[in-house]
């Protein structure tokens, strides 16, 4: 058993391509091997700033042989084409078999013995397609070559089993080697490879290392020692450690310091500035907020690394130097006059400007007072109007992840309340599922607001996400409203928030409301029933979110938790039973819907039913007073069922021959299960 | 004091003197307002087509809008970059770029270099290309892009274009914070002339012209005028010619842009009218030389 080695080496490739080419390389590797009845034991796959590496173990000297079939013409066809068939497979008639094909005839069928062909013969061609069919997000040529790949090739390394694969690639003009470069400064030598062993320690032993996940520990470890004696904390980033890992062969980790001044800045523009322009790691103190330090991650192993430490010190002054002087430009302007700007930002070109989103944003959330009496209209209005405002100030237009935030502080150093500035801060939140989600009311209130103009202006100009595309991330948004609904308790009717939005859109048609208001409402229902899948049963969903929905996702999500509590006890799944027994019975007699009920033809067991139901319903009624019912009392009343209904059928037959009697009976049946489904949602169940 | 050859001038002169040793034609920088050295007609017009071409050159660039009254260290609306495109690209171009660094006194084993991704659009050109933006310690001191279209036109053979943002390499070089700090001639004492001698009032009085004083109307017509001319010009085969009433055009927008008169809407209209310009006198320039 042998090993294939192959490193494409390149011009350094993106960072974020890295991961995914990784994962394409080695399912490419397992199809062609397994296309050339390859085996193989295991096969890895490696990818960093300037390589794309598979280490194929196992695998063997030669195919194996195996035999071929290969079907030839019918048995009735003409001579010369069964000759032809002969001559093309090299064999004779008596090397042939007859086998029917159901339908279509007798056929002609030639078993060829394939002898196995040297694996390492079989290589170039996988090295060849790999090169030649291998996707990445974005593509170049270089030189005069028309063959593109994310960065220039400059060398192929493949080796199996000890030598070298001839490949010759013309285009672009790559000879294979047996041989790669390491580190681009700190090693100078071309390195012989006879194996993957060889090759990750003679890598390594020029500033290297081959394997992603190795390198990405390497920094965590490092970070983590720089910091222990400093007892502080890293702000963690995945995202960001991937791309780091993605920028470096040999990491060295350095701590830099933030000068005294700048900390007055807001942290978040500190640690967006870092990030995005210098890909820095964020640190904390004890008390998890900013210190005044930053982790770089370089490329060099230096004698004196205070150098490299200096000059992104350098530089991140500067870059803060701007921030300071955006923030100080901002913060003298009342954040409400640059509303004016907004007129010129577009929102979307049929939904008009973003300032056009905040005047409608005003009357909306003024409206949503009505049903959710959250705030006092003045804060609401206040707060309406300073939403988007950030949105043209200097540090805004840096950083646009800032927004929000920066709107956040401004009103805060400008003295607006407390609840404004935040409502400002977080009206977009959440932005996804795990994203924090709002909680002050005045926050919800806008918050909620945002995300309903924007659902009912795309549907209102016929813009839906499709299964691919949802440029808009309407679908995210239809989340957002969701869990501000459910993770604040409001209790609200989704048509009456989606008119309020409708409403504010003074071109839209009247005659469109109600379609545009449904077609809201059923999308947010999808979304609904996406939401709730980790938390409930399926048929549940199905049952509570049928096509009757009333539009109030927190009674929805009441009545499903109930249910769900109810439905895992014994006393749950007996009156379900029940139930059921009578659904089907009634389903099997079409002739009855709500025939009238004559007590006087009640045998005992009738009457007993017929009491309890009576009383049941009366106990009802003041459960059904309210939008959310106590759905737990409401299971308790029904519970008084049980024993009434089981009498019922142990001691009365209801299909008999006399008429009166099986509608009578019927009639009784449906009216139990009117009561059962008068305010839950069984039916399906 | 620096050294002489760590001066700003100095820097110019050692990249000159460097890429001339790599075949490079040493050319000057082009006689009107361009936003970067890609619009010189040296790089734009020879991007295209199959000819190998070499050059080097420093250009002023002009961006209206990045004018900070001279109050900002890092950003002014008049600046310098030194160009280079090698077509096609050759094999050890990064070496290449990497030896230029030497040359100006940037030492690999002292710093730490890396290319990190940032491929380039020029959309008033339709150009575009992918590569990198060098950082040195952090510093970006170039951009490294390898041209795949220009004019909406694919590149029959592919260049790589390097351009080094000299004031950055120069605050990197000299350890200075500052722009205006930086020392131009390398002379110490009376005889010494920095960054901000030479460019410290102009870029306090381009950038009230810029944001405050200029024109607006005449900017406007003339710019209707210059896409007019470009136009007429082009009828009558004058590519060259023609390219410079689109420079003319290109670079009031800029004026315009900065003065902040073309809304967010108006303002991919007016890219677009600069961009069908270019492409005009790239189809043009091409056909007058004989290239399909």
């Amino acid at each position: 058993m042998s090993e294939f080695l192959l490193e494409i080496f390149s011009e350094e490739i993106p960072a974020k391509f890295q991961l995914l080419a990784k994962d394409q390389l080695k399912s490419m590797v397992e199809e062609k091997l397994k296309k050339l009845f390859l085996d193989y034991k295991s096969v890895r796959t490696f990818s960093g700033p300037r390589r794309l590496v598979a280490v194929v173990q196992g695998l063997p000297l030669h195919q194996s042989d195996r035999i071929e079939e290969r079907k030839g013409p019918r048995v009735d066809a003409p001579l010369s084409a069964i000759e032809g068939f002969f001559a093309s497979a090299e064999i004779s008639r008596q090397e042939c078999e007859e086998i029917e094909v159901p339908g279509k005839g007798i056929f002609l069928f030639a078993k060829i013995s394939k002898k196995g062909e040297k694996t390492a013969d079989l290589l170039p061609i996988v090295i060849k397609e790999i090169i030649q069919e291998f996707h990445w997000p974005k593509t170049m040529r270089w030189g005069n070559y028309s063959m593109t790949w994310a960065r220039p090739i400059r060398n192929v390394l493949a080796v199996f089993n000890g030598q070298t694969v001839q490949v010759s690639l013309e285009d672009p003009d790559v000879l294979t080697t047996h041989t790669t470069q390491g580190h681009r400064f700190l090693s100078s030598s071309t390195n012989e490879v006879t194996d993957f062993l060889d090759y990750e320690k003679k890598l390594e032993e020029n500033y290297v290392i081959v394997d992603g996940s190795k390198r990405r520990q390497k920094i965590k470890d490092q970070i983590d020692r720089i910091l222990k004696t400093k007892k502080f904390d890293l702000k963690e980033d995945e995202e960001l450690l991937d791309e780091v890992t993605g920028l470096v062969e040999w990491p060295k980790v350095l701590l830099g310091r933030i000068e005294e001044p700048f900390m007055m800045l807001p942290p978040e523009v500190l640690m967006t500035s870092m990030k995005v322009h210098q890909r820095y790691f964020s640190v904390l103190d004890d008390r998890g907020n900013l210190a005044p330090f930053f982790l770089l991650v370089s490329n060099m192993e230096t004698p004196d690394p205070s150098r490299i430490v200096e000059g992104n010190e350098r530089v991140l002054r500067a870059r803060l130097r701007d921030a300071t002087f955006f923030w100080h430009q901002d913060v003298k302007v009342p954040l409400y006059k640059w509303n004016a700007s907004l007129k010129n930002r577009i929102f979307h070109a049929e939904l008009g400007s973003i300032y056009d989103k905040g005047g409608r944003l005003t009357g909306l959330a003024t409206t949503l007072l009505l049903y959710l009496p959250l705030a006092e209209a003045e804060d609401v209005r206040e707060a309406a109007g300073l939403l988007k405002a950030d949105l043209a100030t200097a540090m805004v237009g840096e950083f646009p992840e800032l927004q929000g935030i920066m709107g956040f502080y401004y009103a805060k150093v400008q003295g607006f309340k407390a609840p404004i500035a935040q409502a400002i801060r977080d009206h977009y939140a959440p932005m996804g599922p795990m994203d924090f989600c709002p909680k002050e009311p005045l926050s919800v209130l806008m918050a909620l607001s945002d995300k309903l103009d924007t659902l009912v202006g795309f549907f209102g100009v016929g813009i839906f996400p499709t299964a691919s595309k949802d440029p808009y991330a309407l679908r995210r948004t239809a989340l957002g409203i969701i869990r501000i609904v459910l993770e604040n308790k409001l209790d609200v009717k989704l048509s009456d928030l989606l008119a309020a939005a409708y409403a504010q859109y003074g071109f839209f048609k009247r005659e469109d409301q109600v379609k545009t208001i449904q077609l809201v409402q059923e999308f947010i229902q999808e979304r609904l029933k996406v939401y709730f899948k980790s938390l409930f049963d399926h048929t549940l969903i199905n049952a509570a979110l049928g096509k009757k929905w009333g539009g109030n996702i927190l009674k929805t999500h009441e009545e499903l938790m109930a249910l769900q509590r109810f439905l895992e006890k014994e006393e749950g799944q007996n009156l379900l039973m029940v139930h059921k027994r009578v659904v089907n019975i009634l389903k099997q007699s079409a002739d009855v819907k709500d025939g009238k009920i004559e007590p006087s033809l009640f045998e005992a067991s009738e009457i007993t039913l017929y009491e309890s139901l009576k009383n049941v319903q009366k106990e009802l009624v003041p459960l059904e007073g309210v939008s959310i019912p106590d759905y737990e009392k409401i299971f308790e009343v029904l519970g008084n069922l049980f024993q009434p209904l089981t009498g019922f059928f142990d001691n009365v037959l209801v299909q008999v021959e006399d008429p009166s009697l099986r509608l009578n009976r019927l009639g009784l049946l449906n009216l139990v299960k009117e009561t059962f489904e008068r305010s839950l949602s069984l039916e399906g169940l | 004091m620096i050294e002489l050859s760590r001066s700003f001038q100095g820097i110019i002169l050692n990249l000159q003197n460097f890429w001339a040793r790599q075949g490079c034609a040493i050319v000057q920088p082009y006689d009107m307002e361009i936003g970067a050295a890609t619009f010189h007609p040296a790089i734009a017009l020879k991007a295209l087509g199959s000819k190998p071409w070499r050059v080097a050159f420093v250009q002023p660039c002009r961006r209206p809008k990045d004018g900070r009254y001279g109050e900002n260290p890092n950003r002014t609306g008049y600046y310098y970059q030194f160009q280079v495109l090698l077509k096609p690209s050759p094999e050890n171009v990064q070496q290449l770029y990497l030896d230029s660094l030497e040359a100006i006194d940037i030492d690999p084993l002292l710093n730490d270099i890396r290319f990190v991704e940032d491929d380039w659009e020029g959309p008033t050109l339709g150009a575009s290309g992918n590569g990198w933006e060098v950082w040195c310690n952090g510093a970006e001191v170039s951009q490294f892009t390898y041209f795949q279209q220009m004019g909406g036109m694919p590149c029959a053979s592919v260049s790589a274009e390097i351009t080094y943002g000299l004031e950055r390499l120069a605050l990197v070089i000299q350890r200075e914070e500052n722009f205006f700090d930086l020392s131009w001639n390398g002379v110490s004492g009376e005889g010494a002339i920095t960054y901000g001698d030479m460019f410290h009032q102009n870029e306090r009085e381009q950038s009230v012209y810029n944001f405050e004083q200029a024109d607006t109307g005449l900017l406007f017509r003339q710019f209707q005028e210059a896409e007019k001319e470009c136009g007429r010009l082009l009828d009558h085969n004058l590519a060259l010619p023609a390219y410079d009433y689109c420079l003319k055009a290109s670079h009031l927008f800029n004026l315009l842009d900065s003065r902040g008169v073309i809304s967010a809407t108006e303002r991919p209209s007016y890219i677009a009218r600069v961009r069908e310009l270019a492409k005009a006198c790239f189809l043009k320039d091409l056909n007058n030389q004989g290239i399909d």
